[in-house]
């Protein structure tokens, strides 16, 4: 359903981007990995539209998406989340799930009309916490709260950019969880991006490797990882072994 | 995707009320404060304390209409004052009496000259008067976010008034237009008060207004989810316009008279002042900014004066009500920069009480963070 071919971007002299691709279709969980400043969180721009990629497809159902501003890409039904959370601090969590759900009942009548904001927090683990301020809420909270907005705007491919970052064991199952439950809908395909290896192999039925911007190695999880270039990236020759396990 | 992932209780969630239910409700409870005390004005206080009431209230028509702007956007709105002054012109070129019109603008153009409507078609020309050049300006301002639109809104302001002073056939330029028909007094000001107040927070709670506060909050999150933040900000502009623009018209068959200066500087000052000290993000804070504002720039008007106390008479200190304004604005923005309501109503306020009060709901947070 989204096909991502052959994306360059560069800014400044910096090739952020040089030849990174990507697909996933509905029902599907894929995951994107690499080392830090691979370009993962800049192809989550260029596929939502918050950067124009240089070069390269990117379409939605056959439909082309490049070029589009990311209104009009949400209103094609795609979602995202952001690596450093971006809420509403002043709305409360319900108005923050809810503002999205009435946009996408103007944006997508159809797929918006099974969606209610109650089901969405309480999937979410948000009922409780409805009307506290979205600003006061701790961090793991914010972090779901941020996914169940994404899943209001009524997705066809929901692209998480590192929700497992800042969670403890419990809540990574939980996420876990949520995510096969989302995948299980069948009509949404989800894009999983994180550093958490052994989160990201049991959740995602593929994975896209990414390094200095270029896809290295895509395919089903046992294959990928014994992939030389990923080894490479990975484990590699001693010096680059630091990538396996990133602070962040 | 109802699903058992979470543990706390079912229905921890009241359903709410829907969004109107709660701007009208909310609204009333915000207007309460001015209806009590406009109550209490017309039925015990001498003329010139109704008199003074009524301008006061027509500050708060202002000062709640920058806050649909301004708090909503959260944009910094400097030219809301041009829109008064266009419903306050347009009114009195439209309704004034003939005989009155030969004396001011017998030379006006468009035959306004020999133009004299009732006072209801002339208030609804005005206003779509005001909606015509706020739809023009809307374009323009929409597209900017930030500094960028307050200063455009201040050229607007700026503009506005120039053509004010310098096309005297129109509107007899830098001396008072005169001879408006007095028509209002406080009653009627006080009932458009509670109008407009219901107005803003319909606005405020209704889906555009709660997208439209979003974007102010995050800019890029609204991006993703796909709110249209210009044209949110284009009807926002547009319906702050005419609301400053209706407060203009009454404020012109209140006093009879206007002239270019009262829409200028001083007034965007005062109703900012107003709205930053209430706080801008809530239409209960503008109107608490506007009523607290009002009664105290009127005590220091009359120490201002020189007082007498117990047979000592103070010296007049001059200009002690500006220096005033200067104060509140800087000891807000440096104590409580969000204003004394934040971004909270004053149903807010009064459901945090309650449910603080509630027993069995301090159970379920407990429950909550040992889950
Ligand atoms: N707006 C920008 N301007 C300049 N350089 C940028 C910009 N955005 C990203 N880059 C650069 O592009 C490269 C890829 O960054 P990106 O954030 O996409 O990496 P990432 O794979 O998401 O890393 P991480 O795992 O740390 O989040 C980095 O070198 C980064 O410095
Ligand atoms: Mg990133």
């Amino acid at each position: 359903m989204l096909s991502v071919s052959g994306i360059h971007k560069s800014f400044g002299g910096v090739l952020a981007l040089a030849g990174a691709s990507l697909d996933c279709a509905a029902s599907e969980v894929v995951g994107l990995i690499g080392p830090n400043g691979a370009g993962k969180s800049t192809l989550v721009n260029a596929i939502s539209g918050f950067l124009v990629p240089d070069q390269g497809m990117i379409t939605l159902g056959g439909q082309p998406l490049q070029g589009r501003s990311p209104q009009e890409i949400s209103a094609a039904g795609v979602a995202r989340t952001f690596q450093n959370l971006r809420i509403f601090p002043d709305l409360t969590v319900r108005q923050n799930v809810e503002v999205a759900l009435l946009r996408a009942r103007r944006l997508n009548p159809d797929r918006a009309a099974s969606l209610r904001t109650d089901d969405l927090l309480e999937t979410f683990g948000l009922a409780s916490r409805a009307r506290e301020t979205a600003g006061s809420l701790p961090y793991g909270t914010r972090r779901w709260m941020e996914i169940a907005r994404a899943m209001a705007t009524a997705p066809r491919i929901l692209l998480l950019d590192e929700p497992a970052a800042g969670l403890n064991d419990e809540e990574t199952e939980r996420l876990h969880q949520v995510i096969t439950l989302i995948r299980d809908r069948g009509d949404v395909g989800v894009v999983v991006i994180d550093h958490d290896l052994a989160f990201i192999n049991n959740v995602c039925s593929r994975l896209f490797v990414m390094d200095q911007g270029r896809l290295i190695a895509s395919g089903v999880p046992a294959d990928v990882w014994r992939d030389p270039q990923v080894i490479e990236v990975y484990v590699g020759p001693g010096n680059r072994a630091d990538t396996t396990e990133p602070i962040r | 995707m109802k699903q058992d992932l979470d543990t706390a209780p079912a229905g921890a969630v009241a359903a709410p009320l829907p969004w109107w239910g709660r701007a009208l409700a909310g609204g009333a409870l915000a207007a309460l404060p001015v209806i009590v005390i406009g109550l209490i004005v017309l039925m015990v206080a001498p003329g010139w304390v109704q008199n003074l009431t009524a301008m006061a209230l027509i500050n708060l028509m202002i000062v709640v209409g920058l806050q649909i702007y301004s708090g909503n956007s959260g944009i910094v709105h400097l030219g809301h004052s041009a829109f008064v002054g266009l419903g306050a012109y347009g009114m009195a070129i439209l309704t004034t009496p003939l005989v009155m019109k030969k004396l001011s603008i017998p030379n006006a153009p468009f035959g306004l000259a020999g133009v004299e409507l009732h006072w209801l078609p002339g208030a609804a020309l005005a206003l779509l008067v005001v909606g015509v050049i706020a739809w023009i300006s809307a374009r323009v301002i929409a597209r900017l976010s930030g500094i960028a639109a307050t200063i455009v809104s201040l050229a607007f302001l700026m503009v506005i008034h120039s053509v004010f002073l310098h096309w005297p056939a129109l509107f007899k330029g830098n001396q008072g237009f005169f001879g408006i028909p007095k028509l209002i007094g406080l009653p009627e000001l006080l009932l458009a008060a509670c109008a407009v107040i219901l107005i803003a927070r319909l606005f405020r709670e209704s889906p555009g207004g709660l997208q439209l506060r979003a974007s102010a909050q995050d800019q890029k999150a609204a991006d993703a989810i796909g709110i249209d933040s210009r044209a949110l900000r284009r009807h926002a502009w547009i319906l702050s316009a005419l609301v400053c623009g209706l407060a203009g018209i009454l404020f012109a068959v209140f006093s009879g008279t206007i002239s270019p200066r009262l829409f200028f500087f001083q007034q965007v000052m005062l109703t900012l002042a107003m709205l930053i000290l209430g706080g801008m993000a809530s239409v209960s804070g503008a109107v608490a900014g506007a009523v607290i504002l009002s009664l105290v720039l009127e005590l220091i008007r009359n120490i201002e004066s020189g007082v007498t106390i117990g047979g000592v008479t103070t010296p007049a200190l001059l200009g002690l009500s500006g220096v005033a304004l200067g104060m509140v604005i800087v000891l807000c923005m440096a104590l409580r920069p969000q204003g004394l309501l934040g971004h909270r109503e004053a149903d807010d306020f009064l459901e945090k009480w309650r449910v603080s009060r509630t027993p069995g709901r301090n159970d379920r947070r407990d429950e909550n963070a040992t889950r």
